[in-house]
This record gives C-alpha cells, sequence and structure tokens, in this order.
C-alpha cells in the first residue's frame, strides 16, 4: 500500500503495472532515429502526409548535408511510410505507444 | 461481357436517341453521355424508371478552369450488366441553375442541396430550400467548392436561416435533442413534435461538425489524399481507403494483384465484423439488455486486438495502398484470424439466441421504426437498412470488387422493414462474413501484393465502391494535372440512409427513438466529410 501511494507521488501514475505490457510486432509506434544514418536524401519529409516529419538545418551534420531529422508527434499519423522510404535505414518504428508529456515541445523528437 | 457492355451501351443510346450530345467511354465499366440540362430530368427518368437504373451518386465540380463551365455528374449503377452510366450536363457560371429531380425521385433531395450549397448551383423546383451541408448562418453567397474559395478562409457568420416544422394548437409537444448529447455520440440535432408519448413529426438536422475533406483534398497528390479519405470515418476506414483506392486504380486503368485483392476482402469482412457484432451489442443498450451490450463489446473488442496484431493498427488504417496492400499477411497470421474468427463466431451465435429469445427484447424490436420498401426504394436506401426493407442490394455480389467475384455468399434480405429486421440482418451477415473469409483462408495463393501504378492523364475520371458494415460508400475522383486531385467527392452509405430515418419514427413513442437510431447505426462523420 505504501509502496503504491510513493509510486503514484513519485511517478503519478496511478496503476501499478501497464494493462498490456507490449504493443504486437505489427504495431506502428514511436519512431528511432539513427541520425548517422541518414544521407539526407528528404524522402521521408516528401512522403509524410501530415508534414510531421522534416530535415531541419544542424551544424557539424557533415554526412547528411548538415541537416538533421526531426519529428512532430503532434502531427504524426504513425502511418510508418517513412520508416517504409527511408534509403539509409535511418528511420525505424517501433512499439513504443507510451508518449504522453506534459510540453508541448516534448512531441518533437530530434534525430540523434 | 465485352459484347454484353456493347449490346446494353447500344439499346441505351436507342432509348436516348436526339437527347443526348455525345457519348464517352470512361472506364471498362463507365459510359458518359453528355446533355443538355433541360433534357437532364427526362434522361434520368428513362433511365431510372425505363432502364431500371438506380442512383449510385450524383456530384457537382467546377471546372471552370479548363472547360469554362462547372458540371453535374449523375451516376447511374445498372447491377444487371454490371454498368455505370453517367449523365453530364453542363452549367454555366452567368446562370448556375439546374432542374430539380427531387420531387419526383425523393433520392435527388439531399444531392442537390448539397451542389447548392457548396458549389452554388441551385436546383429550380426543389421542394425543400432549406440549406443542408452549410448550416443557416453561412452566408448564401459563399459557394466553398469553387475552386476560388481558400480551404482556410475564415467566414464570418450571419443570422441563421434555419427553421424547422412549425406546429399549430395546444396538443402538441416540441422535445429539442441535442447536438450535444449525454453519451459519447457525434453531434445530430433532433427536434420531434410529440402528441403525448407518440411521435407526430421528427426534424433531424446533422451536419453540424463538417471537415470540407473533399475540399482539402483538392490539390493533393493521389497518394497523400489516401490518408484523408482514410480519416473520412473512424468504424468504416477501410472501406473508405479501398473505395479511394479502387477510384484511383479505376483512372489509371491498372488491376490490382489477385493476392491484394483477396487481402481487402478479408481486412473489409473482419471490418464488416467488428462493426456488425457492436453493433448488436449496442442496439440492446435500446432496451436495456445489459447483458448483450456488454457482451457485444467484449467479442468486438477480441477483433479489434485482432485488427491489430495483423495489421498493426486497431481500426485498419495505414494497410491499404495505390495498387494493392501495403504489406504481406504471413501463415501465422492467417492461422490467427481463423483461429479468433471461429472463437468470436461461436460466442456471437450464443450471444444472438439469448437476444432472439428474449420476449421484452423482441417486444421492443418487432413492428418498431418500420422502413417500407417503397420508402426504401424512393430515397435510395443501402446497406443493411435496404436488405431488412425487402431491397436486396449489396454491390459485393451486385457489382464486384477486390476478390468478391470469387467468393461464395448469400445476401440476407427480410422484408418487415423494422429493427428487428435490421438486427436479424446483421447476425446473418456475420456468418456470412465469417463464411467469406474461410473462403479468403483457403483460396488465397502466394503472390505479389501490390504494383506500381501508370502515370494518370490529366482529366481522368474513376468511381470506386465498397460495401461497407453501413451499406454501399462510393468515391468519385478526377484527377487533375501533375497526379493531383482536381474533385474528389465521397458519397457514404450514411449520406444514403440518414433522410430515410426520420419516415421511420412517426407513430413510434419517444423512448423508441434510440433504438430506432441504434438499428440504423448511421454515424455523422460520414457525412461531415
Amino acid at each position: 500500500m505504501f509502496e503504491i501511494i510513493r509510486r503514484i507521488w513519485k511517478t503519478g501514475v496511478v496503476t501499478q503495472q501497464p494493462l498490456v505490457l507490449a504493443a504486437p510486432p505489427r504495431y506502428r509506434g514511436k519512431l528511432i532515429i539513427d541520425q548517422a544514418d541518414c544521407s539526407g536524401c528528404g524522402r521521408c519529409e516528401s512522403i509524410c502526409p501530415t508534414g510531421a516529419i522534416r530535415l531541419q538545418p544542424a551544424p557539424g551534420g557533415h554526412k547528411t548535408g548538415g541537416q538533421k531529422i526531426v519529428v512532430s508527434y503532434g502531427k504524426c499519423v504513425f502511418c510508418g511510410l517513412c520508416s517504409e522510404v527511408c534509403s539509409g535505414g535511418a528511420i525505424s518504428q517501433s512499439q513504443d505507444y507510451r508518449m504522453a508529456t506534459r510540453q508541448k515541445n516534448e512531441l518533437l523528437q530530434y534525430g540523434g | 461481357m465485352e459484347k454484353n457492355r456493347r449490346l446494353f451501351i447500344s439499346r441505351l443510346k436507342q432509348t436516348l436517341t436526339g437527347k443526348y450530345l455525345s457519348v464517352d467511354e470512361i472506364s471498362e465499366q463507365e459510359t458518359e453521355f453528355l446533355v443538355w440540362k433541360n433534357q437532364l430530368p427526362e434522361v434520368c427518368r428513362l433511365l431510372l424508371e425505363q432502364r431500371g437504373g438506380r442512383l449510385f451518386t450524383m456530384v457537382g465540380g467546377d471546372e471552370r478552369s479548363w472547360t469554362g463551365t462547372l458540371a453535374l455528374y449523375y451516376v447511374f449503377a445498372f447491377d444487371k450488366t454490371q454498368q455505370f452510366v453517367t449523365v453530364k450536363t453542363l452549367v454555366s457560371e452567368e446562370e448556375p441553375t439546374f432542374p430539380s429531380l427531387a420531387a419526383e425521385f425523393p433520392a435527388f433531395n439531399w444531392y442537390e442541396r448539397e451542389v447548392k450549397d457548396l458549389l452554388g448551383l441551385r436546383p429550380q423546383g426543389h421542394p425543400d430550400p432549406r440549406p443542408l451541408t452549410l448550416h443557416g448562418d453561412w452566408p448564401e453567397e459563399i459557394h466553398p467548392l469553387r475552386k476560388e474559395f481558400p480551404a482556410d478562409e475564415w467566414v464570418a457568420r450571419v443570422e441563421s436561416r434555419e427553421a424547422f416544422m412549425r406546429y399549430q394548437g395546444q396538443d402538441v409537444t416540441e422535445i429539442p435533442v441535442g447536438p450535444i448529447h449525454a453519451g459519447i455520440i457525434e453531434p445530430g440535432h433532433f427536434r420531434f413534435g410529440a402528441v403525448g408519448d407518440t411521435v407526430l413529426h421528427l426534424d433531424a438536422r446533422l451536419f453540424y461538425t463538417h471537415r470540407g475533406l473533399e475540399k482539402i483534398s483538392e490539390g493533393q497528390p493521389l497518394a497523400k489524399a489516401l490518408f484523408i479519405a482514410e480519416r473520412i470515418c473512424g468504424v468504416c476506414a477501410l472501406s473508405h481507403a479501398v473505395a479511394y483506392a479502387q477510384a484511383v486504380e479505376t483512372a489509371a486503368a491498372t488491376e490490382v494483384p489477385l493476392r491484394a485483392r483477396y487481402l481487402r476482402s478479408l481486412f473489409l469482412e473482419v471490418e464488416r465484423l467488428y462493426n456488425h457484432i457492436g453493433d448488436v451489442g449496442n442496439a440492446c443498450a435500446g432496451f436495456g439488455l445489459a447483458v448483450g451490450i456488454s457482451q457485444g463489446a467484449r467479442l468486438r473488442e477480441q477483433l479489434l486486438q485482432l485488427n491489430e496484431r495483423v495489421s498493426g493498427h486497431r481500426y485498419l488504417r495505414g494497410i491499404v495502398a495505390l495498387g494493392g496492400m501495403r504489406s504481406d499477411l504471413s501463415a501465422a497470421e492467417f492461422a490467427d484470424i481463423l483461429h479468433t474468427l471461429n472463437r468470436v463466431e461461436a460466442e456471437f451465435q450464443e450471444i444472438a439466441e439469448i437476444i432472439l429469445s428474449h420476449d421484452i427484447a423482441i417486444n421492443r424490436m418487432h413492428n418498431t421504426g418500420v422502413l417500407t420498401l417503397q420508402q426504401a426504394v424512393d430515397l435510395a436506401v443501402v446497406g443493411v437498412a435496404a436488405r431488412a426493407s425487402g431491397r436486396d442490394i449489396d454491390v459485393r455480389r451486385d457489382q464486384p470488387y477486390a476478390a468478391y467475384d470469387r467468393l461464395k455468399f448469400s445476401v440476407p434480405v427480410y422484408p418487415e422493414g423494422d429493427v428487428l429486421a435490421r438486427i436479424r440482418v446483421r447476425i446473418d451477415e456475420v456468418t456470412q462474413s465469417c463464411h467469406i473469409v474461410r473462403q479468403v483462408l483457403a483460396q488465397i495463393e502466394p503472390g505479389p501484393v501490390c504494383c506500381e501504378l501508370p502515370a494518370i492523364a490529366p482529366h481522368r475520371r474513376g468511381i470506386g465502391w465498397v460495401e461497407s458494415s453501413k451499406g454501399e460508400t462510393v468515391h468519385w475522383l478526377l484527377v487533375g494535372a501533375d497526379e493531383m486531385v482536381d474533385r474528389y467527392r465521397v458519397r457514404s452509405a450514411t449520406f444514403s440512409n440518414w433522410p430515410a430515418v426520420p419516415l421511420t419514427v412517426p407513430g413510434n413513442i419517444v423512448p423508441d427513438f434510440p433504438l430506432i437510431n441504434k438499428s440504423f447505426e448511421l454515424c455523422y462523420a460520414c457525412c461531415d466529410r
């Protein structure tokens, strides 16, 4: 009991364990972006139906022509097209579905 | 097939001799007759009454940029020959009127009012001058589907012109319900005129959350518009996606690979199953049979989880591609589908038996909300509601798409037209859908699931149609320059069926309305596209 209250206090999460532990393998969740493999071709940006993904100028990224992938989960509809067309395998899709945030700017994911 | 088609078209030409300007072959299944607008009523009358056609969809378009005029397309389906006939007429900007057919054929009512709202083409002689898609507070002279209207324009509202039935005397009580409801449902305003408990008249006002999806898809690349199509409605997402993809594939004159066609049929049936099972359960909320509601929801959830396992999405979004399917299924996934379906079907039969053997349930459903066959035909009602009123139409059988020409199934039809008949149609269709899925699993052979589409020339057209769980859904597409959407018209089953609902309510008691409404199970989003 004390343990549960401590957890709620600490994490803000009421249930002790999530009901569904893992989403099925085909589930299209949060993207995994490996900036090192990005060739900067821009296919992901042009195929995205909602304009959620874009290439942003970033200093030092010589391999990608000085660009970095940025995804906005405020716009993403998790169609998975970006990972399908990615030429260098820089974008892949995980089964992570727990993406709630408290701040709007935390919905942005930068290629790392 | 080809011979029958030529015969059909030559007979049609004979019937319409002297009444058309030109004939054009749009696709293998569609022939277009260009007519003067004053001959429109006569041509439509001949097609509907003499040639046995039925209204499939009607589309208005702003084609001033390339033909100098606006245009109207009336599409009629001829189920016996599996052909479509489009009657096209040009309407000039200077005289934006056309003869109305709504007084003679009520099925045209909503189409004509929508064209008037969105394109400013006025149907002359239409018995109902009220706005439909746009509400009364929208300025009358602004028409959002005209090309010069920007999709993101903010329009200042004016004093409302909305009007409802006016009752005289002291005995009629007006009961306004909605558009904001107590449950989690979409917005619709219902105004009952009741004498005691009995409803005298019902006005239904819809289109509260119209999103202008047809407008925003204009100028989009064809592949991106697929995502808009998929988001028209939550529970028939796949039906809309497949209908749109078929429209594009028709415009490209491409046949998708056989395996993809089978997979489309498979998933479309799974979509029907989770809807029908959920809807039968939900109908029990109309008479408080809690066990039905809970069990229906439980089985529906099992199917939604199956969807997520085999497609990655509970509502089957993101699996259709233009030219086929985005991914294939493995043998293990086929086995999962079969296993889950067998279990769900057996359990659903048990629940259906509980509902149909419950005296109070039968008492509430029997003779409630009757839609007569005449009404169903006059309003061109489709889907479950049509089949429960004896109108024997199902595009899976009548105009086969996907792999339905290779699958055997029967189409349940009941003549009664009441709530019970609509529930029975759904229960029977669950059995048929399971039967179809098993056939797909037995027949499907390895092969590619997607093909490349060739370039589509500007001003090519295509129609796509799907029998969704609500009924036939028709997507009409005109491709513009650079493979962009020029005009996209979605005629959902709901658009055809909503006008019928208010007809079934008078004579019933007010507490039966939720039950009647649930038995039609129409979504608002499909209208608010």
